[in-house]
C-alpha cells in the first residue's frame, strides 16, 4: 500500500509536468505548483475555457474548506457545551441483579430486580442504592461499576466477604449474564 | 418486576445513539475537509495520488475511531478526535509543501495511532506505575545527558541523536519522563523538603537544555514544571519564586550564552540581520501577512519562501494559505483540546492520575504558545515543533503516547 503510494506521488506531478511544458510557450521555467495552470496560456480556447472552469471550482472549494472547517469547530464546541451543562453523561448497558435466596432475617423478597447503574453501591447503610438490612451485611458491603461496557464487582472490604460463584473475592472483577454473588448471605444472579 | 428494568434499557440505548451519531458526524466533517483539501492539490498539480493519500487518511481514521469506539467506550473520544483534525491538517499542509515528505509523516502517524491503541490497551492501571519514580528520573536525565555526548546538530541546535538509519529528539521524550516523575513525586506531597530533589532535578535538566541551544523545550520543561508544582501544592508561592528564578536565569544565561542573545535580539530586531539570524523571522511574518483574512488559498502560498516551513514554521503557510481564519481554527483546535486534557484532570480520582493529565495537557498547551508566539514574534523564535501538525516522528510519536496516557485516564473515572 504505502509502496504504491510513493510511487503514485513520484510519479504524478512529474508526468503532468512535462506535459505542461511542452505546451508552455512563454518558455519560463513554471513553477512546480503553478504550472498546472498557468501553462495554458498559449493554448486553444476551449482549453482556456476549461481552466477557467478549473480556477472557479477550486476557487469555490477553497471557501468550502474554510467554512466546513469552522463547522467542524461549531460542532465540537456545541458537544462540549452540552457536556459541560449536562454533566458528562456516560452510555450504559442495562443489567440487573435479581434475589434469588435469602439466608437468614431479612425483609427482601426473592425474585426482586435491582438494576445496575455505572456505580451501585451495596450495603446496609442508607446511602446505598440498594440497601439489605441484613446483620451479616457490612454498612458498605461492595460496588459494582461500569467500565468499558462491562459490570466489575468490587468487595469494599467488608466484614463477612463478598462471594462470586462461591470463591471469596481478593480483587475486583468482571461479572457476567448468570453469575451468581452472594452479599452476607443474600443471593444473587445477574441477568443482563 | 421487569418493566422499570424495560424502561431503563430504552433510555439508555437512545442515549448512547445519540452522543454516537453525533460523534459521526463530526468525524464525517474531519472526512470531507480532508478529501476536500486532497482535491484542491490533486486539481492543481494534476496529481491523483493525493485524492488517494486522502483517502488513506480517512480509513485510517475511521479505523482508529471505530477500535477506540468498540472496544474502549468510556475514555475521552473527542482527545483522538482532536489530534486527528489537527494531525489531517497538517499532512494536507505537509503533502502540499512536498509530498515525499507527507509520506514519511503518514508513516509516524500511522505508527503513532498504533502505539496510542497500544498504550490503551496494554498500560496497567494509570495508579499502579506511578511507583517507579526514579525510574522515570533516571530515563529523563540519561536522555538529556546523552545528547550532550552523542548528539548531532541539524538546524543549531545539538539535540539530535543519530542512529544511522533514522534520528530522534531525546529531549522530546525526556518530557513525557518528567511530567511522569514529577507526578509520582508530588501525588503524595506533604512536607516542602520533598521539592528539593525535584527542583534540582529540573534545574540540571533546564541547564542541559540551555547548553544544547534547545531553547524552546527548556521553556516547555519551566512550563510543565510550574503547572504541576502548583496543582500538586496548590501553593501559589512556588509559581512567583520558579517566575523569579526564571528571570534570573534568562537574564543569566542572555549574558552568558551567545546563542540566546542572537535569539533575543533577532526577536527585538530581526531587520539588523535580515540575511542571516533573522531571515526565518521575517520570511515568516512576511508569508502570515501576505495570507490575509481569507488567505492565499491552498496551493496558491510560497512555502519555497520560508525555511524549515514542514516543521518549526508550519503555522506560516496554514496562516498564508488558509488565512488569518484557518490559524484562528488551529489555535482554537489545541484550545478545545487542551481543555479536554484539564477536563480529563478534574474527572480522575488518583492524585498521580490527576497530576500526569495536568502535566501533559500543559506540555501541549506550552508547545502551541512558544512555537506560535515565536512565529507570529510575540516572543523569542525558538525551533519546536508543533503538536500534531509538524513534519517529524519523535514529536508525532511522543505525542500520541501522551495523548494514550490522557485516554487512559480518562477511562477510569469510576474504578
Amino acid at each position: 500500500m504505502l509502496l504504491a503510494l510513493v510511487t503514485l506521488v513520484m510519479s504524478g506531478p512529474n508526468v503532468w509536468y512535462n506535459i505542461y511544458n511542452k505546451t508552455n510557450d512563454q518558455g519560463e521555467e513554471a513553477h512546480p505548483h503553478h504550472s498546472g495552470l498557468t501553462a495554458w496560456q498559449g493554448c486553444a480556447p476551449y482549453i482556456r475555457v476549461v481552466n477557467m472552469l478549473y480556477r472557479l471550482i477550486i476557487w469555490i472549494m477553497r471557501f468550502v474548506l474554510l467554512s466546513m472547517i469552522y463547522i467542524f469547530l461549531y460542532k465540537v464546541v456545541k458537544v462540549m457545551h452540552s457536556d459541560l451543562k449536562g454533566g458528562g453523561k456516560r452510555t450504559e448497558p442495562s443489567a440487573g441483579i435479581e434475589v434469588v435466596g435469602v439466608n437468614g432475617e431479612c425483609s427482601i423478597p426473592v425474585g426482586a430486580v435491582y438494576p445496575l447503574h455505572p456505580v451501585t453501591d451495596i450495603g446496609r447503610a442508607e446511602d446505598n442504592n440498594i440497601v439489605l438490612d441484613s446483620v451479616y451485611v457490612s454498612g458498605h458491603h461492595a460496588r459494582i461499576f461500569l467500565k468499558n461496557n462491562e459490570y466489575i464487582l468490587k468487595d469494599m472490604k467488608s466484614t463477612n466477604g463478598t462471594f462470586l460463584n462461591g470463591n471469596r473475592m481478593e480483587k475486583p472483577e468482571v461479572i457476567k449474564d448468570g453469575d451468581v454473588l452472594n452479599i452476607g448471605g443474600i443471593v444473587f444472579k445477574v441477568i443482563d | 418486576m421487569f418493566t422499570p428494568v424495560k424502561v431503563v434499557d430504552g433510555e439508555n440505548k437512545m442515549e448512547k445513539s445519540r452522543s454516537y451519531i453525533e460523534e459521526k458526524r463530526i468525524l464525517r466533517l474531519i472526512y470531507a475537509i480532508t478529501l476536500i483539501a486532497f482535491l484542491i492539490i490533486a486539481l492543481y498539480n494534476k496529481d491523483w495520488g493525493a485524492v488517494l493519500f486522502g483517502v488513506f487518511l480517512i480509513v485510517l481514521a475511521w479505523y482508529s475511531h471505530f477500535i477506540i469506539n468498540k472496544f474502549f467506550p468510556d475514555g475521552d473520544k473527542y482527545l483522538l478526535v482532536l489530534s486527528i483534525f489537527l494531525s489531517d491538517i497538517g499532512l494536507i499542509m505537509i503533502y502540499r509543501i512536498k509530498p515525499i515528505l507527507a509520506v514519511k509523516q503518514l508513516t509516524w502517524f500511522s505508527l503513532g495511532i498504533g502505539i496510542f491503541m497500544l498504550i490503551v490497551i496494554l498500560l496497567p492501571d494509570i495508579e499502579s506505575i506511578a511507583k517507579f519514580k526514579y525510574v522515570y528520573m533516571a530515563v529523563a536525565l540519561c536522555l538529556l545527558v546523552l545528547t550532550q555526548f552523542f548528539g548531532s546538530d541539524i538546524g543549531g541546535s545539538k539535540n539530535w541523536i543519530d542512529l544511522g538509519f533514522t534520528s530522534f529528539q531525546p529531549s522530546e521524550f525526556a518530557k513525557v519522563f518528567i511530567i511522569l516523575y514529577l507526578a509520582s513525586v508530588l501525588c503524595n506531597y506533604n512536607t516542602k523538603k520533598e521539592l528539593v530533589i525535584p527542583g534540582i532535578v529540573i534545574m540540571v535538566s533546564l541547564i542541559l537544555l540551555v547548553m544544547q541551544k534547545d531553547l524552546g523545550t527548556a521553556i516547555i520543561f519551566f512550563g510543565i514544571s510550574v503547572a504541576m508544582v502548583y496543582v500538586g501544592t496548590s501553593d501559589a508561592r512556588y509559581v512567583l519564586m520558579s517566575m523569579l528564578l526564571f528571570f534570573i536565569g534568562g537574564i543569566g544565561s542572555f549574558f552568558a550564552f551567545s546563542h540566546v542573545r542572537v535569539r533575543v535580539n533577532m526577536w527585538l530586531n530581526p531587520w539588523s540581520d535580515p540575511n542571516h539570524y533573522g531571515y526565518q523571522i521575517i520570511q515568516s511574518l512576511y508569508a502570515i501577512s501576505s495570507g490575509g483574512f481569507l488567505g492565499t488559498g491552498l496551493c496558491l502560498g510560497h512555502p519555497n519562501y520560508i525555511p524549515a516551513v514542514s516543521t518549526d514554521l508550519i503555522f506560516s503557510i496554514i496562516c498564508e494559505e488558509l488565512g488569518l481564519l484557518g490559524g484562528f481554527a488551529i489555535i482554537i483546535t489545541y484550545f478545545l483540546l487542551i481543555y479536554r486534557g484539564f477536563r480529563t484532570a478534574i474527572y480522575a480520582e488518583g492524585a498521580f492520575s490527576k497530576l500526569t493529565s495536568v502535566g501533559i495537557s500543559t506540555m501541549i498547551g506550552a508547545q502551541v504558545f512558544v512555537i506560535i508566539g515565536g512565529v507570529i514574534k510575540l516572543i523569542p523564535l525558538t525551533g519546536i515543533t508543533m503538536p500534531f501538525i509538524s513534519y517529524g516522528g519523535s514529536s508525532m510519536i511522543i505525542n500520541f503516547i501522551s495523548l494514550g496516557i490522557l485516554q487512559k485516564i480518562s477511562e477510569s473515572y469510576t474504578a
